[in-house]
């Protein structure tokens, strides 16, 4: 089942400038589809600055498209109004990169996850409180309902956000960048609960992040975006075993293995364009070592068959 | 002679009740013209190590033992003894470029100035070596980026200025402290890769700092490995990946997702802080290998072979907690 479709969604931001024209664009998203199957993880990856928070944004609702839709369980989620918009605050979830900024530094763990279910209705009283003592102990932390955020490490206060998100029962949460503030010792816990949480709570992911190595552990489907849009889209065993876009491949092969002595095969020159000045044709093709004669000219579509879509004339020509 | 040496050095933080130990008989060499890895989680003790090594500790933490280098104590030196080495013999460069870049200089005037600091050059000189350096480090029109301000340009390219800054003097030594953390890992291949070019052009040892073991396997020749504040293991980079001796090297490269399937085992619970170290072995209390004598009495770092040094009583017998 189909819980979250988004098709042809755009994210422009006005930026000022130039004599002639009151603003230019900046186009964060430009024309992004994927869909998130119910039980499953989709990762986006890809560059700073390519996109991949906006999209995180707009599938909270916290921003609105400036084309394009998102649909939660069919319906629009910027058409929805009152009790379904209740409903879906509720249903998705987002946990932050940053834990330390996340949290209110005045509330005790206590009132930080008992909020969201005051708001939503979901419990009060004694039951109230024995649902926070038992989303702690589900995220691993025990005796610590009237401690504050300072009082607790980076990856503590990780699992104190994830408590929250779960406090409301979601069936979606997206994770921007979960564990990239985060110690590696502290990394593979999280991400262990992360995976408990896939296969016993029946919560899909929405999963951001940079470091492909969680990606391929964590995740089901990836979409690489680069300049707002993706660029290829498959399932995680198949792109990690053949990458079809030259970018992607560039990507799996910027990650240091830890075997000593390798070095990585591929660099890619020069820095991300930025997405007020796209290139014309392929947005990649400026960095791009297999580019030919279309590529500076047509825009790839993203195209392909059985799962596998990739943008690339090489692919597509 | 080693490059470097640094022998029992001690840090410490300075409170009102009296001082805390964080960095504990550190003991490790830098040879000329190698890449000397120190790894570890945060808190460690890395940046403390790094900033002692350079003279510039905070006012409130000091040290103590010796930093030989080319053999002088770094430690005793008078202040404007140090400060003359620092940038021609040693330097350094940070995580994050802006905090060390000055925001109302333009970046082409930043690093002239490091070389009229120490070298008796004209201001037209100056100039050319300044584009040089820019070229060297692969920054692109360097004419026209010279008259950038360190905000117009991004965290990779501030990072080049910095790279360009450090090798200006030709140093015997840079100490690079997490150089890559904040940057995609396409530009952190670049930047490594111009560190690798740049060591060998110009026959400099590196001091690498970071908590990224696949940037450790891939640069490195030696490795420290350091947790609160010791050194736990020490070996040339292909034992210390193919032979880990201390449980927490073998935790941490248990913590890196190796594909689907392959369940994580992480390290449980947290780095102590400084003033909170378990008694007997500091990491005891989160180590799955412990037996009770681990946490009466600290082992001592010692030798598991030639040029690899655990300090764990248990080495001998890891292999039992490898299968486990
Ligand atoms: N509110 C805004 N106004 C103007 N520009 C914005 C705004 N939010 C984001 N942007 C720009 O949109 C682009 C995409 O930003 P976004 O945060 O989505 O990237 P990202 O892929 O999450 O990057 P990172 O990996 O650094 O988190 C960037 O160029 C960013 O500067
Ligand atoms: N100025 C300071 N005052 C007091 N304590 C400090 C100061 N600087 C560092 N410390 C403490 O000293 C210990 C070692 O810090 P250090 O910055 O060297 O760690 P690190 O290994 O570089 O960590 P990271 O990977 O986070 O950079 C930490 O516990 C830290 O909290
Ligand atoms: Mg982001
Ligand atoms: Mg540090």
């Amino acid at each position: 089942m189909k819980l979250i479709e988004v098709k042809a969604l755009k994210k422009y931001f006005p930026v000022k400038k130039t004599a002639f024209a009151r603003h230019e664009w900046l186009k964060a998203v430009d024309g992004v589809d994927f869909s998130l199957e119910k039980d499953r993880v989709f990762a986006l990856v890809g560059e700073s600055g390519c996109g991949k928070s906006t999209v995180a944004r707009l599938l909270l609702r916290l921003i609105e498209p400036t084309e394009g839709e998102i649909t939660f369980k069919g319906e629009n989620i910027f058409k929805l109004k009152g009790q379904r918009l209740k409903a879906f605050r509720r249903a998705v979830q987002i946990v932050f990169q940053d834990p330390f900024a996340s949290l209110n530094p005045r509330r005790t763990v206590y009132d930080t996850i008992s909020e969201p279910m005051k708001i939503h209705k979901i419990a009060k009283g004694s039951e109230l409180k024995d649902r926070v003592v038992e989303l702690l102990r589900k995220v691993g932390l025990q005796d610590v309902l009237n401690r504050y955020p300072h009082e607790f490490s980076g990856g503590q206060r990780q699992r104190i956000c994830i408590a929250r998100a779960l406090s409301v029962s979601p069936e979606v949460i997206v994770a921007d960048e979960p564990l990239s503030a985060l110690d590696v010792s502290i990394q593979a816990q999280i991400l262990n609960l992360l995976m408990d949480l896939k296969q016993q709570s029946g919560i899909s992911f929405i999963f951001i992040s940079h470091d492909l190595k969680v990606v391929e552990y964590f995740s089901d489907e990836v979409a690489v975006m680069y300049l707002g849009k993706i660029v290829e889209y498959a399932r995680t065993e198949d792109i990690f075993r053949q990458p079809y876009h030259p970018y992607t491949e560039i990507l799996l092969n910027s990650t240091p293995g830890i075997k000593p002595g390798t070095k990585r095969r591929q660099i890619l020159s020069a820095e991300v364009p930025s997405p007020i000045d796209i290139p014309p044709g392929c947005p990649f093709h400026p960095r791009c070592p297999k580019r030919f004669s279309p590529c500076d000219r047509i825009v790839p579509e993203l195209e392909g068959s059985g799962g596998r879509l990739v943008a690339c004339h090489l692919r597509t020509g | 002679m080693s490059l470097l040496q640094v022998r029992d050095l001690n840090i410490f933080f300075r409170t009102q009740s009296g001082s805390i130990n964080i960095v504990n008989n550190l003991n490790f060499d830098i040879e000329e013209a190698t890449v000397f890895g120190l790894a570890g989680e945060s808190g460690s003790g890395k940046s403390l190590t790094a900033l002692a090594i350079m003279g510039i500790l905070p006012p409130n933490i000091y040290a103590e033992g010796t930093v030989n280098f080319k053999g002088t104590n770094l430690l005793t030196l008078s202040p404007e003894a140090i400060r003359d080495l620092r940038g021609r013999e040693i330097s350094m460069i940070f995580q994050e470029p802006m905090t060390s870049l000055n925001p109302v200089l333009k970046v082409g005037h930043q690093i002239r100035e490091v070389i009229t600091t120490h070298l008796k050059v004209t201001k037209k000189e100056a100039d050319k070596i300044t584009l040089g350096l820019m070229r060297a480090v692969k920054i692109p029109a360097p004419e026209i980026r010279m008259k950038e301000y360190p905000h117009q340009m991004s965290g990779g390219m501030r990072q080049r200025i910095m790279m360009a800054m450090a090798i200006a003097c030709s140093p015997s030594l840079l100490i690079a402290d997490e150089p890559t953390t904040a940057l995609d890992v396409t530009i952190q291949a670049q930047l490594l890769e111009l560190l690798r070019d740049l060591r060998q052009q110009k026959n400099m040892a590196v001091l690498l700092i970071t908590h990224d073991l696949g940037v450790i396997a891939e640069n490195a020749e030696k490795v420290a490995i350091m947790y609160a504040g010791r050194l736990v293991e020490l070996a040339d980079v292909h034992t210390l990946f193919e032979e880990p001796r201390h449980p927490y090297t073998i935790g941490l490269l248990r913590c890196l997702p190796r594909g689907k399937g392959t369940p994580l085992k992480p390290i449980p619970g947290t780095v102590p802080k400084p003033n909170h170290l378990p008694p007997g072995c500091k990491f005891s209390d989160r180590c799955g290998f412990a037996i009770p004598e681990c946490k009466t009495k600290e082992p001592a770092l010692r030798k598991i072979k030639d040029g690899h040094l655990a300090r764990c009583i248990r080495a001998e017998e890891i292999e039992q907690y490898k299968v486990a």
